[in-house]
This record gives structure tokens, sequence and C-alpha cells, in this order.
């Protein structure tokens, strides 16, 4: 397991001499052992990007700066979410905007398209034994060598508590009670798709959603909203429950953390009892890295079940890790591999790959949804 | 003697030539600069944005390079895209003659009031171009909805009876836009007003011309270049602005930038995003050339 | 009894608490030329803005033709002025601006082309129809303003510093035009200056101004000769200024020190001040037979081309006098210097 990397990757030395690092010496002299990191890696700078708002934030306070306090390192986090591929592929090979990224599914799929990820050395990664299988069960074999679990979000539903009414099943979002007063994502549509695949229990899985045919009953499930105001990002979705202009919606588990955090007498959130679609956060080495060394420290730090017990207890994301102590905030969280199976069904890589081949008429029966379910 | 003459006079006309070449290069070298920040700034990008629109976009990647009109037909066939384009032409140039027209008065109001007011009204002018748009649209979404400042106001001046919300409406973006431009415009119509002699004016009232009548006779012609080039400006900006409609207005409202960006990040197409905006970038090209054609051909009057 | 082409009825005009056009009342006859001559803030300008309708008056009346105009705006009002800076048209040509005039009183198009041609004759800038402002030089600018209000044909013409901005000999060439104008044309004018030269050559009367109020008015060679009060005299031409203590010893200078001055009137006792122009000093055998004469010693000489100057110095008094050669005295040296009665005013 310690094991002494007898030299340095070119691109690293130049960069120590050129920083002209007082450090340097002992850093090359103890490189990689782990027991010595904290002398090893002083001074070095990580960034790595998280999704952005809450998350973001959960992730500086609970993983950036214990990791920082530990080793003296100067990692840093930043948000990202659309441009994350878009952003590596624009800059050299060699000299990426980041050293380490969140991806779910379908970052992944196109991070991995474009040979943007570098794979992932078990052998650095020990914690990795105590994650649980059905991340690798949810992949497909292209991508199982690439990364790391970290946890996963889902879609939950928010109902304004003052109504009285239970957040227990999807259907509430077609419910009378709340008709106009309905807001979904309209950017990140295929979440939004994803609630009526959800509900149809007749097929595994979120398989109809993956063929326009299939697909198509979902959206004219959608075309029934009544909804008062799609919403394109959290931001907007935070404003328009705040304004009341709408009363319910399909929100992401990290702002839903927010909004259970901050308003608790405001909103009731759940899990309904249909299941929820869920992606699961994975954390790739992003190729070109001058700090690969310590993104694999990194990575193994956000496994430590004291990382993940730390950011569940701000968050309501499932955990990588099969031994976390899950908060009171959190509950019916899942106990087994089998619960995850059963309660978090996600949009899959392959999913992706079929989504994305048609993505444009996708896109197109989206928007007249949204075109016919508003004002 | 005469050898020596003639060779000092030869070295005066080599002289003399080199000085000559000296100036024609001069105005180069001195635009150089400016020329060099206009070519690679500007210039490149546009330039590997036109190259980009033909690549492919096949499976999850990016782009694969290659050469195909695809991107172009999907433009000018998908109706999403035509009728974006028709929606953010309309919307800009609406809000671009809305913005010129508020500008106008503003700048003349400014120019033809007592000093003391000029930094006062220059002061608010400016206020917009010290906020961020991210931040101007919080402000928005303060101000539109039903429980923000305008439905309040409305309220307890006893105007409306009940609370009204004009969030997520054409009329919101509108605004937003007008917003936005509004202050180019006024520093651009305010250096026209202030190149005029206000006794223009005096002197068209003496000579019996009724005040609308010197406005159409003296204060439009000798503004009218202003106004266009305060209305490209504006159509410039507003075509290309938009996280602000897409914040405050409809679920329906996709406008051009909007459906760039949704391509750019959201569906990781860059190919189809460079023939978006290289269509964009020509109708703004358009826009350009038509404003310039309009303006005076009587630019003698200028010499 | 014919009603004047111009009246001001006890015209004031304040900005603020300045009181810029102090109780004007004046009256212009038909074909006039009077001019408003004052220092700068005296209200001359002031009072052409009220008459032309560029500024509302505080109280007060101004006629035309004994018709009130006062309430009506400035496009409303018979009048047109020809501006300092000339204020023509940019973007219209010289024919478009002399054309504009006539164009809001609708004049019909080939009557109009005539009184363009007519106007621009009358200038003498035929053949610039088709210039543009910019074109021009200064003096043609003001050429043009000057046709663009004359083709109007208005009950009065507004002067406001037409020819300050112009240099000197442009001036005097102006000058003359507009006064050859006024003679073949006879158009009322009120013309406002600055400048004495400029208002005696010109005007049929001259109205002196001082701060918001007129002093006097009166012809050029009145208000030249018999000025009414002492701003009148010491603003038109050069004047020395000799103050001075008559007691019963004799004249005094303000230190209380005895003048070797002879007056050849006797003035009342106490402080006065006796005034002379420069040019009506007569120095050494010439003042001799003067009945006011001062003896003073030579401080410096000055070549002015015409005469030499002549400054003296006598106890506290300090006089220049003209003269037309050399008299071969030099600095240092005194000399007697003599004035005619009538050539002195008094003021105390």
């Amino acid at each position: 397991m310690t094991k002494t990397i007898s030299g340095l990757p070119t691109s690293r030395r130049t960069f120590l001499k050129r920083a002209g690092l007082a450090v340097a010496m002992p850093a090359i002299i103890g490189r990689a052992s782990v027991t010595t990191a904290k002398a090893a890696f002083e001074g070095e700078s990580l960034i790595a990007v998280s999704w952005s708002g809450n998350y973001e934030q959960v992730f500086r306070e609970t993983i950036i700066d214990p990791f920082n306090a530990k080793y003296n390192t100067k990692a840093e986090t930043v948000g990202g979410w659309d441009q994350i591929v878009s952003q590596i592929k624009a800059a050299p090979a060699d000299n990426p905007p980041f050293d380490v990224t969140v991806a779910e599914e379908y970052i992944s799929s196109s991070g991995l398209a474009e040979n943007l990820y570098v794979k992932t050395d078990r052998a650095k990664i020990p914690n990795l034994d105590a994650v649980y299988p059905w991340f690798y069960e949810t992949r497909p074999d292209k991508a199982k060598d690439y990364g790391i679990p970290f946890g996963g979000g889902t879609c939950m539903l928010l109902i304004r508590k003052s109504l009285g009414i239970a957040p227990d099943s999807w259907g509430l979002l077609w419910d009378d009670r709340l008709a106009g007063k309905v807001t979904a994502d309209s950017a990140a549509w295929w979440w939004t798709l994803s609630v009526p695949a959800v509900m149809d229990q007749t097929s595994p899985g979120l398989d109809e959603m993956y063929d326009m045919a299939t697909a198509e009953p979902l959206f004219q499930k959608l075309d029934t909203l009544k909804v008062s105001k799609w919403f394109k990002d959290g931001a907007e979705q935070a404003n328009i429950l705040n304004q009341e202009e709408a009363d319910v919606a399909m929100s992401y588990s990290s702002d839903a953390y927010t909004f259970l955090s901050q308003s608790p007498d405001t909103y009731s959130i759940a899990v309904p009892k249909e299941g929820v679609s869920a992606w699961a956060d994975w954390y790739f080495k992003v190729r070109g890295t001058r700090h690969s060394d310590l993104a694999d420290l990194f990575m193994n730090y956000m496994l430590e079940k004291e990382t993940q017990d730390r950011f569940l207890s701000k968050s309501l994301i499932f955990m990588a890790r099969k031994d976390v102590t899950v908060p009171a905030h959190w509950s019916g969280y899942p106990t087994s591999n089998e619960d995850y199976h059963k309660m978090f069904q996600i949009i899959t890589m392959d999913g992706w790959d079929k989504i994305n081949a048609n993505y444009q008429a996708y896109d197109d029966r989206m928007k007249q949804t949204v075109a016919r379910t508003s004002g | 003697m005469t050898a020596v003459a003639s060779e000092s006079e030869a070295t005066f006309a080599a002289q003399r030539q080199a000085e000559l070449r000296r100036r024609a290069l001069a105005p180069w070298i001195l635009m150089l600069p400016a020329l060099l920040i206009v070519v690679i700034f500007f210039g490149l990008p546009m330039l590997l944005m036109a190259r980009m629109s033909f690549n492919l976009h096949i499976d999850q990647r990016l782009y694969v390079p290659g050469f195909t009109f695809e991107h172009y037909v999907n433009l000018f066939s998908n109706p999403l895209f035509t009728n974006a384009i028709w929606t953010t032409v309309q919307l800009s140039v609406l809000a671009s003659l809305a913005t010129v027209f508020i500008g106008y008065v503003f700048a003349m109001l400014v120019w033809l009031k007592p000093p003391r007011w000029r930094l006062l009204m220059i002061g608010l002018a400016l206020c917009p171009l010290l906020i961020s748009e991210i931040a101007i649209i919080f402000g928005w979404w303060m101000f539109f909805p039903k429980n923000g400042l305008l439905s309040f106001a409305l309220l307890s001046s006893g105007l409306i009876s009940d609370k009204i919300s004009l969030m997520y409406t054409e009329f919101a973006a509108f605004i937003g836009l007008i917003y936005v431009t509004l202050p180019f415009c006024f520093f651009i119509l305010l250096s026209i007003f202030d190149g005029l002699d206000k006794r223009l004016l005096e002197a068209s009232a003496d000579l019996g011309a009724s005040p609308v009548t010197t406005f159409r006779e003296v204060l439009l012609p000798l503004t009218w270049t202003g106004i266009l080039v305060a209305f490209s400006q504006s159509f410039i900006w507003t075509i290309g602005t938009y996280a602000t409609p897409s914040a405050l207005g409809p679920d329906t409202l996709w406008t051009m930038g909007f459906l760039i960006q949704e391509q750019m990040l959201g569906k990781h197409n860059w190919p189809m995003a460079s023939a978006f905006a290289a269509v964009l970038v020509i109708g703004v090209a358009c826009v350009m050339a038509i404003t310039r054609s309009m303006q005076s051909k009587r630019t003698a009057f200028h010499a | 009894m014919v009603a004047p082409a111009l009246e001001l009825r006890n015209v004031v005009r304040r900005f603020g608490s300045v009181v810029a056009v102090n109780d004007v009342s004046l009256s212009v006859a038909r074909g006039e030329f009077l001019t408003l001559l004052g220092p700068s803030g005296s209200g001359k300008t002031s009072t052409l803005r009220l008459i032309g309708g560029f500024e509302d008056l505080n109280s007060g009346a101004i006629l035309i033709d004994g018709q009130r105009i006062d309430h009506l705006p400035a496009y409303q009002r018979d009048t047109a002025t020809i501006f300092q800076s000339g204020a023509l048209f940019p973007h219209k040509t010289v024919a478009e601006n002399v054309a504009y005039g006539l164009r809001m009183r609708k004049v019909a198009p080939p009557d109009m082309e005539r009184r363009i041609a007519e106007a621009l004759d009358v200038v003498r800038l035929r053949g610039f129809e088709q210039r543009y402002p910019a074109q021009l030089s200064g003096g043609q600018k003001q050429r043009v303003a000057l046709a663009r209000s004359l083709a109007v044909r208005p009950a009065i013409l507004l002067f406001d510093e037409p020819l300050s901005a112009l240099d000197l000999s442009l001036r005097l060439q102006l000058r003359a035009e507009i006064k050859r104008l006024h003679d073949e044309l006879r158009f009322t004018a009120i013309y406002v200056t600055h400048d004495q030269g400029e208002a005696m050559a010109m005007s049929s009367r001259v109205a002196v101004m001082n701060s918001g109020r007129i002093e006097q008015v009166d012809a050029p060679e009145k208000i030249f000769h018999a000025p009414a009060s002492e701003f009148v005299y010491t603003f038109i031409g050069e004047s020395c200024c000799l103050p001075v203590e008559v007691g019963p010893s004799g004249v005094a200078d303000k230190s209380g020190a005895l003048l070797p001055l002879h007056l050849g009137q006797s003035q009342p006792t106490g402080k006065s001040r006796l005034y002379v122009r420069p040019s009506r000093f007569r120095l050494a055998a010439e003042a001799a037979a003067l009945p006011n004469r001062l003896r003073a010693r030579v401080h410096f000489i000055e070549f002015l081309g015409d005469v030499y100057r002549y400054h003296l110095k006598a106890g506290a008094l300090e006089l220049a006098a003209d003269h037309p050669g050399a008299i071969g005295v030099k600095a240092g040296e005194e000399i007697d210097v003599g004035w005619r009665n009538e050539d002195m005013s008094v003021f105390r």
C-alpha cells in the first residue's frame, strides 16, 4: 500500500521549479507516502469542481477545508454544471482548468466520449472497498475504470407545508388542489421527464425514456401539468417558491436541503412512494492534471467514513460508503445495496447514449410541452 | 566642388525619401496595436467560430472535425430555431426603439437643463453599468412579482385593488432589456447633443418655427446619426443578452442567445451553437450596414 | 401719433437674487439703429433676449408697434436675431438657411426664390447658395446670418454681439457693411455690443447700460461729449481721473498734500473727481494760456503712432496726456499740463 515513486512527471517538476517552492525538497523525498503526505503535499494546490449552490458550499465546508487542514494543501472547489466538459475541452490538453471534477451520468458520458478523464488506480484509493456495489452495477463496463463514486442526488417532491398535503406521491403534481401552482425544470428537462417514467411501474427503471416512441406518452403526461412557471436553475426555482408563484415543485436534493434547512416550517420535502429518479456523483481526475498524486489522495479522502459522514450530515444526498451515520433529517435512508436498487432509478449512461442520439427531438418536444403548459 | 554638392544633394534627396516613407508608414504603425487587438481578439475567434459551425456532431463528443451544412439546414428548418430568430429580432428591435426613445428624451433633458442637474442625471445613468447583469436580474425579481415592490407600490397608491405580477411576461423581459442598454444609448446621444449649439433652437424659434417644427427641422436631422448609432448599439446589446430575457420573460421566450448557450453548454453541440452564433453575427452586421446606410448622406456639413 | 417700433416699459428680469434687467424703459422709433452698450453683466444681452422672447420678463411690458408681445413665444414674435455664434443650421445650405424663416412664414415658392436671392445679394453672397456653413469663413457665416434675418423682413432686427467672434479687420469691414445696409434698408435694429467703437460708428442712438439699468440714451456724440453719469463718462472713451479735495487753502490730493494745480472755475469745497480725456490735455507752452494748469513730473513716455503719450505724476495724481509730437522733455523732468474748462467733467 505504501509505495515510493522514484520519479516525478516532468511537468510537475518544472512546475515546482518554476513556482520556486521552498517546500519542494521534502515533497520530492517523501512523495506519495500517505503517512507522510502532510509534508509531501504542503502548499500544493488542487482545484475540484463540485456542483454549484448549496452542494458546492457543503463540499467546501466538509471536504475541502478539513482536507487542507489535514494536509496543509491549497485545495479549492469551484462550482460547475453544464459547462464542465466544454471548459476542459477548450483548455490545452496538458493544462486543464481543474484537476478533479464531479460528473453525473451525462457529464460522465460526454467527458468519456471526449477522453477527458484519467483511469483510476484502485491501489491508490483503498476506500473504494467500502463503497456500495450499486454504483458499479448501474454503470456500463466502459466507464467502470474511471473515477470514483462519491454519492448521488435525487429528484424530490416539495410541497408548501401550509397546504397540509404530505409529499408522498408524484401524482400530486397533477392534483387539482395544486393546479396552476406547479414548478419544474425546463432546462434539465430529462429529470422532469423522468417523473412520469418513475410513476409508470410497467417497465423497469427509466427505460421508456430512452426512446422517442416510448417517451411520447411521458411527454403527453407532462403536457397535462398545470404549471405556474418552469424554472431553469436553482435560483429561479427558489425565487418562484419564495414569491409564492408555486406551491409544489420537483426539487433536486441539494436545493431541497437548502429549503429544508433554511425554511423548515415552510416546505415539506420527501422521497415519494414511487421512488425517485437519481444520478450518481462520480469524481474524475481530469486528463493532463499537474496534481495527479494529490488528486488520488483527495479522492481517497472523499471516501473516508468521517468525510462521508460530515457531508451527509449537511445534505439530502445519498453517499457511496456503506457504513455512514445517517442524520435525523434523512428519514428512510437506504441501508443496503438492494435498497439502492429499489429506491434510485438513474438515467444510465447507456440511456444517455440513446437520448443523445436524438437530443434535438427530445428538446423540441419538451419545448412543446413548455409551450402547452404555460400561461 | 560640384561633385561634393551633388553628393550632398543626393544624400538630402535620399533622406527626404526616407522621411516621406516614414510619414506614409506612421499611420499604420500607430494603428497596429488596435489592429492586432481586433484581429487577435475578434477576427480569429470569429474565424474559428465560422469553421466550427461546419464541424460534425456525432455521439457524445462536443464536435468532430469535418464539413457539413447540416447545422445551418437544421437552423432554418426547425421551427424552434426560426421562431427564436424571429422572436429575438422582434424583441430586440422593439426594446432598442424604446431604449433610443427614452435615452433620447433623457439626454435631451440633460442637455437642456442647467449644468447643476447634469452630474446627478449622469450619475443616475451610470448606475446600471455599476451592477452586474445577474444582480440586476435579482433586483427585478424583487420588483415585478406579486409580492414585489411594483405590486406593493401600485397597491398602496390605490391604482390597483389586487396584487399583480408582471414577472415572467414579455413586458418584464422588455423592461429588463431596456434597463441594460439604456446607459449606452444615453451616453451616445448625450455626446451628440453636447456637440450642438443650443442657440440653433433659439435661431429656429426666432425665425418663426414652433417647437415641434424646430424638433423636426433642426434637432432631429442633427441628432439623426446619433439615433442610428444608439439604435445599432442597443440592438447589438439586446440581441446578444440572454440572461435577462430568459430570467424575466415567460417560459416560452426562447431567444437566440439562450438557445446558443443551451446548444453550447447543455447539449454539448458546439457546431450547432457556432452556426447559430454565426447567423446572429451576420444578422447584427446586416443591421449595422442598414443603419449606416441610413446615416445622412449630407455628411459634408461636418467637413 | 405713431406708436414707436419698439417700446419697453419698466421691464424687470431676475435670475435668482440677481436683477439682470432692472426697471428698463426704452422707446425706439421705426428705422432707428439703437445700440445697447455696456460691460458684460450689465444686462444688455438679457434685454435683447427679452425682446426676442428667449427669456421671460418678471414684470413690465414690451410692445412692438404699440402691441404687447411679451406674452408671445419667440416664434410668434416679429423679430429676427443675428447671434454671436451665427447659429446657422449646419445641416442646411446657405440657401436653405435663408429660406428657413420664409418657409415658416409660408412665403410662396416663386416669391421665396426672389427674396433669398435679394437677401444674398444684399450681403454679397450670391453664388454661395449651395455651400454648407462649415465651408464658409467666419465673416461669411455672419453675413449669411444677416441675410437669413433680413429675408424675413422683421419688425425689429436684433443683433447679439454679432461681430465679437471675428478678428479686428473683418469686424471693421462688417461693421461698415451693416451700417451701409441700415442706411439703404432703414430697418429698425437693436444692437448689443460691449465695443464702444462699434456703438459710436453704427448707431442713431446709444443706450449705455450698467448693472441692469440704462444710464443714458442719446446720440453717440451726446454720449461722448455730454455723459450723463460718471459711469458713462468712464465707460466711453479714455479718460483720466483726478481725485482731489478742494479746501480753503487750495486743492489737495487724496493724501492731503497741496497740489500745484490751478483751476479756472472755482469748485465747491470737498472731495470731487475731475475727468479729462488724454487727447484734451495740452502740454508745456500750449498749456500756459489755458485756465486749468498743473505742474507735473514726467513719469514715462509711450509712442503710440499718431501721438506720444506722456504719463505724468503730480503728488498722488496720475494722468496721461497725448501730444502729436515730441516736445523734448525727458522722464523725471517737470512740465506744465493744461486743459480747457469745457474739456473737464467734475463728479462728486
